[in-house]
Order: structure tokens, then sequence, then C-alpha cells
């Protein structure tokens, strides 16, 4: 399988008033149709990484960093030295589809316009897409419903189309089934999982879930605490 | 792609106002409920200046300058004034004394009424609709046709009185009534001529002869000629001070309306001050709360915010969300202000009206006053907005998604 992403020597360093934490990734690799787990206590640093995947967070060095967008090597690390912002932007909104813990949609849009939006910005057609794959999650009936009418399952649902409407290549998600019942934890991941095979997608999945994420599939990221010490904070380490 | 973000920016912007309808509302009213008494105030304020400098402006009389006494004034004065851009009309007049004129109506046997002559000529502001003076073709006030029982095309009987040694001369002469003076223009017996007309009838006064009237008398004596008075009126009501000045510098004396005009313009700047400072206090409380407004609504969505960048939205498309959504709040205020002006300005014009047979307008506004209205007001929303602007361009979408636990 070919390789969608691969990093090496992350290191991000965040210094807030009460609290320092550091980062660290010594490799990380993502191949198509991978599922990847990033496991790991509150505070381990699992939103911090999938928030640097998603070059929202920039990270204070790094030794090497590319993704295959469409056929396209882009050097993620050579754009952040070259502070190109629109560069990231155009990657991020083409490369990533993210999923947000508790769904992240936008509440003056309807359901459709959400799902839509990706592909609006990529100027992508207006087709049957959205329609499509509203079907194959159970939403079709509330596409011109707001948000706010939705459960908190059919939310997740719609934040998942949302995040494959646009078809990228990698998909992150940030505990998305934290919100969610056993049942309903259980539907939204198996549809997730099911989309992604379908639409030849890897998966990168935050959760403090091993077992579900497990039953899943998924292949856990190596996580590693490192205490503090007198010439360094604490510092997370993820690797695969 | 970037314009394409903005205009999907502006499209999101539009959405949420929509969506958040209430609070949209709600700081519209708070921005009508400021401009609206700022317009009646503003429309007061022109109505009530520009009425009575209307009032002004159709009252000739009023950009009349007048000689007090008499002077001498040769052909080169009268050039010079006429070269002055503040110059309506200007007209030499001969001397009081000389400028009367006895009439009587011409087939009916009435008794003679003494007229004072005015010279005029085409472009009289006196003469408003009436054709000009033209060889003994004349003008009457509306007090001189009463008494001689004449309207236009009359024929009117003048005669001239001298005294030549002891002897008491008359000179007679037909004149036809050309039309009838406005009663405003003045309540005197007064007969509009010709300037020619005006001067045969002082030289004869001073004891020459007139032969284009068959006049006897001394011949005239050739060589420049001085007059001891003028006809003058500004170009305008705004030119009558100026004009006054510049005569006054000349070493003149001269009467006008220009103290009413200057009473006029000091009511203008005052009401205009007092205005400019309820404005200024109402515009600035009302902006700095929209500004306000606008940023705790940034802070409010800074969630939104972070999954609109998430998505791809660039920071500056998203940076146009406050400001188009001021811009909205901005416009639809003063339209609602325009419409609460257009409902209360009727009922101010029929209570503030003095005068019921003239459709006095009190409370007044153009076309132009709404449009500078609405881009000031426009221009100041957005200037308010970019404060929170600028939150939204620093924002991290990484604070934002972790806000409240997205």
């Amino acid at each position: 399988m070919s390789t969608l992403l691969y990093l090496a020597g992350l290191e991000y360093r965040h210094a807030g008033s009460q609290s320092k934490f550091e980062l660290f990734v010594p490799s990380f690799t993502v191949r198509r149709q991978d599922r990847v787990a990033l496991s790991g206590p509150s505070g381990s640093g699992k939103s911090t990484m999938l928030d640097t995947l998603a070059f929202i967070l920039k990270p204070a060095s790094v030794e090497s960093w590319w993704v295959q967008d469409r056929g396209a090597r882009e050097d993620i690390g050579s754009i952040y030295r070259s502070r190109n912002e629109k560069r990231l932007l155009s990657i991020r909104s083409r490369f990533l589809g993210y999923v947000l813990q508790a769904g992240g949609l936008l509440p003056f849009l309807s359901v459709r316009a959400n799902i839509e939006l990706p592909r609006k910005l990529l100027g992508l057609p207006k087709d049957e897409t959205v329609s499509r794959i509203a079907a194959r999650l159970g939403i079709k009936p509330h596409l011109d419903k707001r948000p706010s009418q939705l459960s908190v399952g059919e939310r997740q649902r719609v934040a998942i189309a949302r995040a494959v409407a646009h078809n990228p290549a990698l998909v992150l998600a940030d505990e998305p089934t934290a919100a969610l019942d056993h049942e309903n934890a259980d539907n939204v991941m198996r549809i997730l999982v099911q989309l992604s095979e379908e639409l030849d997608t890897a998966l990168v999945v935050a959760s403090h879930d091993r077992h579900l994420l497990e039953r899943f599939g998924f292949v856990h990221a190596k996580f590693t605490a490192e205490a503090s010490s007198a010439t360094r904070p604490a510092r997370s380490v993820f690797a695969n | 792609m970037l314009a394409q973000n903005y205009i999907l920016g502006i499209d999101l912007a539009v959405r949420d106002y929509r969506h958040e309808w209430r609070l949209s509302l709600c700081a519209v009213l708070a921005l009508a409920s400021v401009l609206a008494p700022l317009l009646v105030l503003y429309a007061l304020k022109f109505g009530i200046v520009d009425g009575i400098r209307e009032q002004l402006s159709q009252e000739p009389r009023a950009r009349e300058l007048r000689l007090v006494g008499h002077g001498s004034f040769d052909e080169a004065f009268f050039a010079r004034l006429r070269s002055w851009p503040e110059v309506g009309f200007l007209l030499p007049t001969t001397r009081f004394l000389a400028a009367t004129l006895q009439l009587r109506r011409e087939e009916a046997g009435t008794s003679l009424v003494t007229a004072e002559m005015w010279p005029s000529a085409k472009g009289d502001p006196l003469l408003g609709p009436l054709e000009p003076v033209d060889g003994l073709n004349a003008i009457v006030s509306r007090s001189l046709a009463e008494k001689l029982g004449v309207r236009k095309g009359d024929a009117l009987r003048g005669q001239i009185g001298r005294s030549v040694g002891e002897q008491r001369e008359v000179a007679r002469i037909s004149l036809t009534v050309g039309g009838v003076l406005d009663a405003t223009v003045t309540d005197r017996d007064v007969i509009l001529v010709s300037l020619p007309f005006l001067v045969a009838a002082e030289d004869w006064r001073e004891g020459a002869a007139v032969p284009a009237y068959d006049w006897p008398g001394q011949p005239v004596v050739p060589g420049p000629r001085s007059f001891a008075s003028f006809r003058l009126f500004a170009k305008d009501i705004g030119s009558v001070e100026s004009l006054r000045d510049r005569l006054v510098e000349q070493g003149l004396d001269i009467q006008s309306r220009a103290a009413d005009i200057q009473l006029v313009r000091k009511l203008d700047d005052n009401l205009m001050l007092l205005f400019s400072i309820v404005a200024m206090l109402g515009m600035t409380g009302c902006i700095v709360g929209l500004g306000m407004t606008l940023w705790a609504a940034v802070e409010r969505k800074r969630k939104e915010i972070a999954v609109m960048q998430l998505l791809g939205l660039h920071p500056s498309s998203l940076a146009i969300f406050p400001i188009a959504q001021a811009v909205l709040t901005s416009s639809l205020g003063v339209a609602v202000a325009f419409l609460a002006y257009a409902a209360i300005a009727p009922v101010l014009n029929g209570r503030f009206a003095m005068a019921p047979e003239k459709s006095a307008v009190v409370a007044k506004l153009d076309a132009m006053h709404l449009a500078v209205a609405l881009v000031v007001t426009v221009s100041a929303a957005i200037v308010a907005s970019l404060a929170a602007s600028f939150r939204v361009l620093r924002q991290q979408a990484s604070e934002g998604l972790r806000h409240d636990g997205a």
C-alpha cells in the first residue's frame, strides 16, 4: 500500500501560563486504507497530535514531513519553513477530513449545507455525492434540518459525512464516539470504518476507548509518556 | 480560489446573521433607535433653515443692495462693478429728486399721481415673469396701478415739471403699461422705465432739451456722464454679504438684508453644532456598542470560526465575517431609521406648519442626506467591526476547537 503521510523528528512545544508540554514524534507513517489509533489517557497529547497532523498546530521543528496528495508529493516541512499558509490551507482542504468530538457542525447551516461546505470550498460540482453519502449514513431525511434538530448520534454521522464528502485521502477523528452511548458509539465507528473502506481513505482516530478501536481493527500508535526533568518538561511520544 | 473563499465567507456571514435573527434584530433596532431621532433632528434643522433661505431667495429684494445717499459714479465704476462675480444685476440711476413722474390714465380724467421712476432692463430681478421695459413701455407697481386704475396694455399720460427762472415748464409723454409688478415687490408708487428715459427726464429737469421726445431746452453739453446712484442686486443670497463688504471697502454706505442672511447662516451653524454634538454622542455610543457586540460574537463563535478554518476557509475571508455583519446591521439600521423618519415627518410637518395655506415643510431630507447617512453609518460600522475582524485573524484554529470541548 502506498504511503500517504510520513513524518520524522517532529517536535511540538506548548508553553502555557500554567503548564509546559512537549510532543515528540520520532516517526509516523500512514498508508492508504490504514486505521491508526492514537490512544492514551487524558492530557496525553492525542488532540495535539491530531491538530499537528491537520496543520493547525505548527511544530517547533521537523526533520521530514511529506504527504502524497493525489499523486503529488507535498513537502510540508518546506511549506512550513517558507510560511506558505495558503498552500497549507489548500492541501488541508483537499487532503484531509476532520471529525470533531461533538460534531463541530455549523449551527447556521442546514445539514445539507454543512456537508456541502468542503466541496464548495474546493469548487467541486454540485452532484449526487451529498445525497449518496447521506443515504449511506441514514441521515438523508434530515438534510434540510438544522443541526440543533438532530440527536447527538445523528450529528456525529453528519460530521462524518462532511469529513468524507470531498473524498479526502486521510480522515482524522478526535474522540468521535466520546459523547455517545455504547450502541451509538459502535454504530458511528462501524459507519466510519465502512465508509473509509468504500472511499479508499485512511483513518487516524484519537480515542481513550482502546477496546472499541481494537474491535474495529485499528492499529495503535506507540505512546510513551516521559516525565519532566530539570532540562525538559513532560513529553508525550507517539510513533508507529 | 481566494475570491471564491471571500464570496463563501460573505455567504456564511449572511446565513449566520439570518440564523441569529433575534440578536441581529436587536442590533438593528439599537442602531435605528439612535439614527431615527438624528434623522428627525437633521430634517428639522435642514427644513427650517432651508425654508427661511428659500423664502429669502424667492424674495428678490433680499438680494438688493441700496446706496444710502448719493454719489457720483462714472462708467468706469459701473464697468468695474459688473466684473465682480457677486453682481447679478446693475443699472445706474439718477438723483432721486429727478426721478419722479406725474401720471394719470390717458383716456379718463383721473387725478395726477406722483410716482418714483426706477430704471429697469432685461434681467431685473423685480420683473419676475414680466417682459422687460422697452422704449416707452413701462411697468407699474401694484399700488400705482390701483391708484391709476390701469392694467397691462393701458396708456398713461406722464408729465415732468421744471422751473426755468420764474417760468414753470412741463414736458409730457405717453407711456404704455407693459405689466404690473407683484404686490410683494413694493408697496410704493413706482414705475419702472428704461434707463434712457430716466436720463432724458433728468436732462429735462436740469434745463436741457430732449430732442427724442420733442422737449425743448438748452442743448446737452457733451462729455462723460456720471450717475448719482445705482440699482444693484447680488447674484444670489449667498453673495449679498461679500458684495456688501466689497462696496463698504470702497467707502460706500450700503443698506442690505445681509444681517437677515447672516442670521440664517448663524442659525444654520448653531443648529448644525447642536446636531453634531447629539450625533457624535449618540453615534459614538452606538458604534462602540456595535463593535463590542461583534467582538463578543466572535468570542462566542470561536468554535464555529475554528471549524471553518479547519475546513479550509482562508483567515482573511473569515475576517470578513464581522465586517459583513456590521454592513448588514448598519444598512438595515439606516433603512429602519428612515422608515421611522418617514412615518414621523408628515406628523411634524402637519403640527409645525406656520402657514396652513402654504405647503410649509418643516422636516425635510434630500436623497443626498440619506446617502450620506448610509455611507457614514456603514463606514463607522465597518471601522467598529475591525477589532472583531482582527480578533478573527489572530485566532488559531486549535484554540477554537478546544474552546468548549468541541
